[in-house]
Formats: structure tokens, sequence, C-alpha cells
């Protein structure tokens, strides 16, 4: 397992490597203003100014996600695997509303579902949205050996 | 669209490998074009007939 990471880890190429790296920094940037947020609140801070910053820091990181994925896109040269990862993307796109609506569902039988931190929720969707889009890049690329 | 793209490359004696890094695409696109599964845009298709120095008509035809 190790080395097959490895192997697909030196096949990326630099753009690949670098657009992976931005993302995973986002995407950790968005788990630690989630925890910045959940820490203040839990201690029963509810100040207008820092309410109104937690509810739109997570915006940063998120629009930054969507620059990337659009440069990436932008300025890959290789057609075939633009033609993939934009499938790949629309197979993330694909399970991440298929879940929203899932979990619609289960909150309509049990209001538990809602006690998730929207946070959270959100960090998950957009793991659940690359765990996705990497499959489907897996899949692709398998089926074109 | 149907083409003759591996019979080109076998005359030539490239690998799949060898065509994709003149074309300076991946070796997947190679593949994905061969096996029909990839239709190339022109300016990929133009690139491919200079390199086979021939025409687009030549490597490539409607399955019709």
């Amino acid at each position: 397992m190790k080395n097959h990471l490895r192997i697909a880890c030196q096949r990326l190429s630099p753009l690949q490597s670098q657009t992976i790296l931005h993302i995973a920094v986002s995407l950790m940037l968005m788990a630690v203003i989630s925890a910045a947020s959940h820490f203040t609140f839990e201690h029963g801070c509810r100040e207008k100014t820092i309410v109104v910053l937690f509810a739109a820091l997570p915006a940063i990181p998120m629009f930054a996600i969507i620059l990337l994925l659009g440069r990436y896109l932008a300025r890959e040269r290789d057609e075939y695997i633009r033609m993939v990862a934009v499938k790949a993307l629309l197979w993330g796109a694909a399970v991440i509303v298929t879940g929203d609506m899932v979990q619609s569902a289960l909150v309509a039988f049990s209001p538990d579902f809602w006690s998730l931190d929207p946070g959270t929720l959100t960090i998950m969707n957009f793991d659940l949205f690359f765990t996705a889009s990497a499959f489907s890049v897996a899949i692709q690329l398998r089926r074109n050996r | 669209m149907k083409n003759r793209l591996r019979v080109l490359r076998a005359e030539k004696d490239w690998s799949q490998a060898d065509l994709a890094e003149q074309l300076e695409v991946s070796r997947q696109s190679v593949n994905a074009i061969e096996t029909g599964k990839y239709d190339p845009s022109l300016p990929l298709a133009f690139k491919l007939a200079r390199l086979f120095e021939t025409t687009i008509e030549a490597i490539f035809s409607d399955e019709n």
C-alpha cells in the first residue's frame, strides 16, 4: 500500500502535486478555523464581531479550494487528464449532493443528526468530495491502462 | 472515431511512453486515443499528424 502511494506520488506532475498540497493546507486551515470557532463558542463567547468573524472565516479556505481547482483545470496541459479531472470533480459533487440528501432524510427521522457542528459537516463534505474524486480518478485511469 | 495510431506508432517502433513524451501528454492519453476511448482536440490531432508526417485524415477516420 505504502509502495503504491509512493509510485502514485512520483507520477504526479509538479502542477498536480502543488495543487494537492495547497488543497491539503486549505483543508487544514478550515479544520483549524472550525476547531477555533467551536472552542470559542463552547466557552460562551457570543460577541457579535467574533460571531461574524467565525461565520466569515471558513469561506476563505472554501473559496481558496474552488480557485485552486479552477487554476489547476486552466493550467493542465494534458487534455485527457483534464477531462478525467472534470469527470472526477463531477463525481465528487454528485456524492456530496447525494450525501446531503441522505442526511436531510435522516434528520427527518431523527433530529439527533443535527447534533453535528456545521463546521465539522463542511469539512466532512470536502473530505467526502475529495475522496470520491480520488476514487473516480483511480477508476478512470485503471480502466485505461 | 477509428484511428491508425497504434499502427503508425509500431512502424516508428515507438512505445506509448515515447509518443506521449513527444506530444507532451501522459501515456494514458495516448492509450485512450489509441483505444478510441478519447477523441483528441484539433490541436493535438494536428500535432500527431505533424509528428507522423501525414494528414489528420490518414490517422483518423469516421467510423461510419
